[in-house]
């Protein structure tokens, strides 16, 4: 009886190796061709290279072309069709808010299309994951994927700090609430948001908000993202602090008012969220030390 | 040789002293423009390939042509026509070369009805065309209301200034709409601006029906047309119930507008420089000027898109504002003939 | 006067224009027979205009009734009372790029409608009017290359191709040379005598009313003045009373010569 029992358990173990070797070689499929419409997909499809073969995506900034070899769909907010259709893509990947309106022409191309919610820093992680799935599961990119997320879960400000994050210009802005990415990522990391007093719920990501409400809002760090140069940006902040107002207030705040490289802080930059999470922690903890 | 050339010259004045010339000469432009925009595009294709792509489903290029640039073009001419026919309707209902659906804020009622169903009942996409028909007929009627007075009669400079005050009302009320659901935003730039991006076969075939329906009122108009041109009383003093003609006239324009702005969004001009240009040639008889507005009125919107979407590729111009462009100081001389 | 039913008769009008609150018109009273040409002749705003206007139905009446070959005008409904009546009115809106031909096709309407297409007979009828008011040459220009005279013709033409019994005019004569004056005023007595149309019109030069109007009304602040033969309504008190000028007037048969003498007591406001 003994000896039977050995025998099934070295045929059960023998199987079992057989088995865990075929399904490591699993990867007999060939990589997807993706267009992605955001950029950080693309960036984050880097780390998936067996699986996804990025062939067409959007431009970062209006006139710089993209990378060489990638198809050109230019504009992000309108992606040209008759190049997206040129790419012969099997996956598009875009922003729910601004590609959803695509699906139609999109599915005429015979491509799928995986629409992201990335209005917050879990959205966006679980973006990345529904990515990885829909390109058949790459362990490289969800390692990465998990290691931003710890690395973002262990940062905290030493203490907590009042914030007033706008998207702008020193002209015409918007306040982000917590329901845009950058807010929602602050809150993770332990700031409070200035626009806060439950009224979050009312409110979509970007809020036009009255001067007044911003002079009397106090505070302690004020975060400005702007698309363009931020040397010249700084200028004019410089120049409508001078005048007094709802900037002479601002700049009056603990922590200072800081203009945000749009590089990483213009568009959700995807598995970089832990170094725009490590930048807003430095600029509370050493405000004098200059940003990444 | 002299000779041969004074022949050809007087040949080509009696054919083009024909109402159908006209015709025939728009349907050829359109057929041109036609052909151009589906051989050039942002993605480079040879002409010679031009028939494979179409034709053959394995084509590599079959896709662009067939799912992206076809449709595209279909839907651009559909516009064109519905919105060139709107005007020169709208133009001989009051009586004055300066109407165009867009100056007279049709578009943007049109257009706000639209928005209201994209923001507030997005599910019910397939409801846009008919609350854009609302939209453009309620304009219809207040600017109607605003510039008679109390005898009836409607100066140029009532009409114009009231449309102005209406469209100028109608966008305030859609800036408004943009702001405060700002988080919709972006999809409504494109729309406000005017575009043909991503619109395909379906988008055509949702225009045919109220196109088809617009064409065939305005066929049978022809000749009330041309009574309402020699003014209320003596149109009236011929049988014609003048108010009626009028409203149906104005309803049919409201109808095509409609169509077109579900589609594209707010497109203008088209209206304003199409019929104007086509009547300095064929003359006011309705019978000439009505199709071959309608054929210029899509070949100019066929060609305007493809310069939107080649010139700068693959970044897009807005054809709307293109159409502005052209439209725009046509409309300024043509106010400045008839004040001065 | 004959026995038989007038073509026109309006009964007591009175018309008010909005926003005015006097009557332009006031019970005004006029019969016209079949076949007769009526002048209306009065100073400026006597309201010569507005009753040829109220007897076509291009305004409304605030009291009083107009009667068409003997029924009530709002008893017509509009494309019959076209066939009957045509209308021209003071200053046609001539459409740019219209052809002559074009304008006289429109006279078709009341009898073949929107929709139906011209027959040969509505071919002919054009053909004749041209005819009748001599512009047959020019059936292919444009309305606006013509000279006043012959856009004036045109539409004359396009009233005659609606085969009206009645004809309405509203100072058929006004800014015409003196030529061109005379040819209408013929051209109005021949389509009288041809087709027995019966002609009103309004006119300001009252030789010319005499020339060709079998009857002349005489309109002085809304009220008619007086009707009847030419030489008997036309007299120096009329135009003393009514016209406030001094005058010598002859007759020769059917001719009528008046020379004014100089201006009366000055104008006064009514």
């Amino acid at each position: 009886m003994r000896r039977t029992t050995s025998w099934l358990v070295l045929v059960l173990l023998v199987e079992f190796l057989l088995a865990a070797s075929f399904a490591g070689s699993e990867q007999a499929n060939p990589p997807q061709r993706v267009a992605t419409l955001l950029p950080f997909v693309e960036d984050a499809l880097a780390f998936a290279e067996e699986r996804a073969d990025v062939v067409a995506s959007v431009r970062r900034s209006l006139h710089e072309p993209i990378a060489a070899g990638l198809v050109d769909l230019g504009n992000p907010h309108s992606p040209n069709l008759e190049r997206l259709a040129e790419s012969r893509p099997d996956l598009v990947i875009g922003d729910r808010s601004l590609h959803a309106r695509l699906a139609e022409p999109i599915s005429r191309l015979g491509a799928r299309l995986l629409l992201l919610d990335i209005s917050g820093v879990d959205e966006t992680f679980d973006s990345l994951e529904a990515v990885s799935g829909a390109v058949g599961r790459s362990p490289t990119l969800e390692n990465q994927i998990h290691a931003t997320r710890s690395e973002i879960d262990s940062l905290s400000v030493d203490a907590p700090a009042k914030i007033l994050a706008l998207f702008g210009t020193p002209g015409s802005f918007f306040v982000m609430t917590d329901r845009a990415w950058l807010g929602d990522l602050a809150r993770k990391v332990g700031f409070e948001n200035v626009l806060a007093d439950g009224q979050q719920e009312r409110f979509p990501g970007l809020v036009p908000v009255s001067d007044e409400v911003i002079a009397m809002a106090r505070p302690d760090l004020v975060l400005l993202v702007a698309h363009g140069d931020p040397t010249r940006i700084r200028a004019e902040l410089v120049r409508r602090s001078e005048q007094g107002g709802a900037w002479g207030n601002l700049s009056a705040a603990r922590l200072g008012v800081h203009v945000l490289d749009p590089n990483l802080f213009g568009a959700n930059p995807g598995l970089k969220l832990s170094l725009a999470a490590r930048a807003l922690v430095r600029l509370a903890d050493s405000p004098t030390t200059p940003l990444p | 040789m002299n000779s041969f050339y004074w022949q050809i010259r007087s040949r080509s004045e009696l054919f083009l002293g024909q109402p159908a010339a006209w015709t025939l000469l728009t349907a050829a432009a359109l057929g041109v423009a036609v052909v151009l925009a589906t051989a050039e595009g942002a993605v480079d294709l040879p002409l010679t390939g031009l028939w494979s792509a179409m034709s053959n489903p394995e084509d590599p290029f079959h896709t662009v042509v067939w799912n992206v640039r076809l449709p595209r073009v279909a839907c651009g001419a559909i516009v064109g026509l519905d919105l060139a026919l709107a005007g020169a309707l709208l133009q001989t209902a009051v009586r004055n070369p300066l109407a165009d659906p867009g100056i007279l804020g049709v578009t943007a009622g049109a257009g706000v009805g639209a928005l209201c169903i994209l923001l507030f009942a997005p599910g019910h996409s397939d409801w846009v065309p008919w609350a854009g028909f609302l939209g453009g007929g309620a304009t219809v009627c207040l600017l109607l209301g605003l510039a008679a007075t109390r005898e009836g009669e409607m100066s140029a400079l009532r009409i114009v200034l009231s449309g102005v005050a209406i469209q100028a009302l109608l966008f305030a009320v859609i800036g408004l709409l943009t702001f405060v659901f700002a988080d919709r935003a972006p999809a409504f730039a494109a729309y406000v601006a005017g575009s043909l991006n991503g619109l395909g076969w379906a988008d055509a075939q949702r225009m045919v029906l109220p196109t088809l329906l617009g064409l065939i009122v305005a066929a049978g108009f022809l000749r009330t047309l041309n009574l309402l041109l020699l003014g209320d009383s003596a149109a009236s003093g011929l049988g014609l119930n003048v108010t009626r003609a009028r409203m149906a006239a104005a309803c049919v324009a409201a109808l095509l507008t409609a169509a077109a702005v579900s589609a594209a969004g707010l497109v203008g001009f088209v209206g304003l420089v199409v019929p104007n240009a086509i009547r300095l040639v064929v003359g006011p008889e309705h019978r000439a000027l009505l199709p071959a507005s309608a054929l210029g009125g899509a070949a100019l919107v066929v060609f305007a898109d493809l310069i939107a979407r080649t010139a700068l590729a693959p970044l897009e111009l807005p054809v709307g504002s293109l159409l502005a462009l052209i439209g725009g100081p046509y409309f300024l001389y043509l106010l400045w003939k008839k004040i001065a | 006067m004959r026995p038989s039913a007038p073509a026109i008769e309006a009964r007591r009008l009175h018309v008010r224009y909005p926003g005015v609150d006097r009557d332009v018109l006031r019970d005004a009273s006029l019969s016209v027979a079949e076949g007769e040409i009526m002048a209306l002749v009065g100073p400026n705003g006597s309201g010569k205009s507005t009753l040829i206007r109220a007897l076509g139905r291009d305004l409304d009446l605030r009291k009083g009734d107009v009667h068409v070959l003997g029924r009530r005008l709002e008893d017509y409904a509009r494309r019959p009372l076209a066939r009957v009546l045509a209308r021209l009115p003071q200053d046609p809106v001539s459409p740019e790029g219209l052809t002559v031909e074009g304008l006289v096709r429109c006279g078709r309407h009341p009898h073949v409608g929107a929709f139906a297409p011209h027959g040969p007979r509505d071919r002919d009828i054009v053909a004749e009017a041209l005819e009748a008011v001599e512009i047959a040459d020019h059936r292919t220009r444009p309305l606006e290359s013509l000279s006043g005279g012959e856009r004036r013709r045109a539409w004359i033409a396009m009233a005659l191709a609606q085969q009206p019994r009645l004809l309405l005019l509203d100072e058929p004569t006004a800014a015409l040379d003196l030529r061109h004056q005379f040819e209408l005023l013929e051209l109005l007595r021949n389509l009288n005598r041809a087709r027995k149309t019966t002609i009103v019109f309004s006119v300001h030069d009252l030789e010319h009313a005499a020339r060709i109007a079998d009857h002349v009304a005489v309109l002085s602040r809304g009220r008619i003045y007086a009707v009847g033969r030419p030489q008997q309504v036309l007299s120096e008190e009329t135009l003393l009373d009514v016209f406030r000028v001094h005058s010598k007037i002859t007759a020769e048969g059917d001719t009528l010569t008046i020379s004014t003498l100089g201006p009366g007591d000055p104008l006064r406001n009514f």
